[in-house]
């Protein structure tokens, strides 16, 4: 590996102000018997060592695609990147040979998903399945990585770890194999966890549990989070920045007090107005009508306009800005912000320039 | 109104308010020209639904050819709920809560173990034959998973109208078509789509179309088991906007079974929260969230993330330590007591009961003690 050094730790990276991933334009397409399916259309991201990005979206918007291609675990065929780079450290992961790429993954980037019990193997014990990561990127032997995976257990406290390393996932509960998979993915100080829907499906007092864990390894570490989510509230207790996904591309991009105080792209003052908050009651829920979009049939234009409120079409529009035909570009709305809206200026309240 | 009741359609509105906090009277409208027929609908208010003590034990056994029971899994032990009429409870609590069996034994899909369920004062396990038939026509439910509750095989208008072909009273066999198409109507689909199969639809729609069967044979009471919890957060809103509308307009009740605190929150007018097979707090909406006094409620409420940045960091935090216990063997006397940071002595020894003990609203646990959780938002 050229410039690719993985032993240092990230909090040593963190200051040198270098990106630790940037992702450029990706596209990916889906090429399925009736048609193409263009799941990610033109995303472009970046993320530095401490950092939480909160990926915010819906079923179908993209969000887990981005991070899959990330994490080159998209199953190919029938998905296909069709452009952009995804660069780890300065290098482009997606001109690396195919074994380059696997010594990124784990040491590198490594991924938690939604549900535990599925990405566990049934017919091995956790302890084996955590020190798989030693044996594998790091040459232990079984009885050495068996004593790491029990030592990761305590970190990622689960009670009784030395007692519990030969228990099969089934005999945890939902919680606890969040952690063990959790624990698999840290088992090599990664740079980058890309958590996909992490707490989706746990209840509320062991999500809170386990989205507490998540930010006191990110502080030991400093490595940068990817959290990828459709939850508001997680979003704003955990996130520093967030980017809001539509139909596989990325409308609004900021820190999460802007884009929460002030949303610039009509989609998310959608999202905001259409959740009920448990501090309060609140009144009537204002839904964003409409059904998310086919991504084999993306709308025209701005893929939103169909739903939104604020549409301009025909002769309301102004020049060069018509909602159903003209695309609008994630362009910088006020400082820090972007948005990928004609109007946004007028979500926001602000004149425009 | 063919009956003659203490209050008119028209004076309806002039009356006050039995119990403060409810929905208006409303106009009876065409869908509910049916049960106005049969028997005018009582006042707001009186108590339709009473559950008590209401016990479900589920045996475990041992033993592929001599079945033997080594044990029970109590899932609902000791649960009672009123629901009175046009009012929506709220009924949350985590998985595995036993809130979902509540349901179950409500619509009689389940026999209760022990407890009982009161319709309008007459016990549900004592209907035979018309009785039973009857409830089950006017409680009705909508499951959370839109996809696994309709027939792939049936067509949508099909789905609505299957219940008249029990029920047949409730809709003459001439106008069938008609209204089913009314209620697809009424629940936001289009009409023509009576002859399109569930698979045509997404999730938002199949759920509408499952609020159109309960609706077809209209029911007072909808008990809704996680409603939106399988639908998008855009299209969530729509739904629970629909069955507020529908409450106003055909004065429903609804039993509204949750694990989303805010969801509860935005549709109940009173709430109770469910712990291991019982309940362990009650009270208005407002009550159980602006002073919850239980330590479950407490740190469940606790443990909703905010979505106000102003906010973030101001909440109570409780993080909960080790998980649920196994309701085939739960802790003797208090429930919550293992995770508990109040627990004492007598919390092992005296089962609490749902009582007020000067917080304002009923609680069970022995140091019950209203707190401030979540931060009220300045408005």
């Amino acid at each position: 590996m050229t410039n690719l050094d993985l032993t240092k730790p990230t909090a040593e990276l963190a200051d040198q102000g270098t990106p630790l991933l940037e992702v450029d334009d990706l596209h990916v397409e889906f090429r399925t018997r009736s048609g193409p399916v263009h799941a990610v259309n033109g995303v472009s991201y970046s993320l530095a060592a401490r950092e939480t990005l909160a990926i915010l979206g819906e079923s179908g918007s993209g969000k887990s695609v981005s991070a899959q291609a990330i994490m080159g675990i998209l199953e190919t065929p029938p998905a296909v990147i069709t452009g952009g780079g995804i660069w780890f450290q300065g290098r482009n992961m997606l001109e690396m040979p195919a074994e380059e790429q696997r010594k990124i993954r784990g040491p590198g980037i490594s991924m938690i998903f939604q549900d535990a019990l599925s990405s566990l193997n049934p017919v091995y014990s956790v302890g084996f399945q955590i020190g798989e990561m030693f044996r594998a990127h790091r040459g232990m032997g079984k009885k050495e990585a068996r004593k790491r995976a029990v030592e990761l257990m305590d970190r990622v406290r689960i009670p009784a770890a030395a007692r519990r390393v030969d228990d099969y996932p089934h005999q945890f509960s939902g919680g606890m194999r969040q952690r063990v998979m959790i624990a698999m993915a840290i088992a090599l100080d990664p740079r980058i966890l890309i958590a996909d829907e992490p707490t989706t499906a746990l209840d509320v007092t062991v999500q809170a549990q386990v989205m507490d864990l998540l930010k006191d390894l990110q502080e030991e570490t400093g490595m940068g989070l990817i959290l990828i989510t459709h939850d508001l509230g997680v979003v704003n207790e955990v996130a520093d920045n967030v980017a809001v996904m539509y139909a596989g591309e990325i409308v609004e991009r900021g820190t999460v007090d802007d884009v929460f105080t002030r949303p610039a792209h009509p989609y998310t003052d959608g999202l905001m107005s259409s959740v009920p908050q448990v501090e309060s009651k609140g009144g009537r829920l204002q839904p964003i009508v409409g059904q998310p979009p086919n991504l084999a049939r993306i709308p025209s234009g701005c893929p939103f306009h169909p739903r939104c409120s604020r549409r301009r079409l025909g002769a309301e529009a102004a020049p060069g800005r018509e909602c159903s035909t003209d695309v609008p570009p994630l362009r910088l709305v006020v400082p820090g912000r972007e948005a990928a809206c004609h109007y946004s200026e007028e979500v926001l309240g602000v004149p425009a320039q | 109104m063919s009956q003659p009741s203490e209050h008119g359609a028209t004076a309806a509105s002039s009356l006050p308010a039995p119990v403060p906090g409810q929905h208006e009277h409303s106009s009876l409208t065409k869908l509910t020209s049916g049960v106005a027929a049969t028997g005018a609908r009582g006042e707001m208010g009186e108590a339709l639904l009473e559950v008590r003590g209401l016990q479900k034990h589920f045996p475990l056994t041992q033993g592929i050819v001599f079945k033997r029971t080594v044990g029970h899994v109590r899932a609902v032990d000791g649960v009672d709920l009123t629901l009175r009429r046009g009012e929506t409870v709220g009924l949350v609590g985590e998985s595995g809560c036993g809130k979902s069996t509540v349901s179950k034994l409500i619509v009689a899909l389940e026999k209760p173990t022990a407890g009982s369920i009161f319709f309008k004062g007459r016990d549900v396990a004592r209907m035979g034959g018309r009785a039973l038939k009857d409830y089950r026509r006017e409680v009705q439910i909508i499951f959370q998973d839109p996809y696994a509750s309709l027939n792939p095989r049936m067509t949508v208008g099909d789905i609505v109208a299957e219940g008249w072909s029990v029920h047949a009273d409730v809709a003459p066999k001439k106008g069938r078509l008609k209204r089913t198409q009314e209620l697809l109507d009424r629940v936001g689909l289009n009409p023509d789509y009576v002859n399109r199969y569930p698979h045509q639809f997404s999730g938002g729609q199949r759920q509408r179309i499952g609020i159109a069967r309960a609706l077809a044979l209209q029911p007072e009471v909808i008990v809704c088991d996680e409603p939106v919890s399988a639908l998008d957060v855009s299209v969530q809103a729509q739904v629970v906007n629909l069955l507020e509308d529908l409450q106003d307009e055909l004065g429903l009740s609804y039993l509204f079974i949750a694990h989303d605190l805010s969801v509860v929150r935005h549709i109940s007018d009173r709430v109770a929260v469910m712990y291991l097979g019982s309940i362990v707090e009650e009270g208005t909406a407002d009550e159980v969230y602006s002073s919850p006094s239980h330590p479950y409620t407490q740190a469940l409420l606790s443990s909703v993330p905010l979505h106000e940045p102003a906010l973030r960091g101001q909440k109570d935090r409780i993080l909960l330590q080790g998980d649920v216990p196994s309701p085939a063997d739960p802790p003797s006397g208090c429930r919550f007591r293992t995770r508990c940071w109040k627990a004492q002595d007598v919390c092992a020894t005296d089962p609490p009961q749902l009582v007020d003990r000067g917080q304002g609203h009923p609680s069970a646990c022995h140091f019950a003690e209203a707190r401030m959780v979540v931060p009220v938002e300045a408005e």
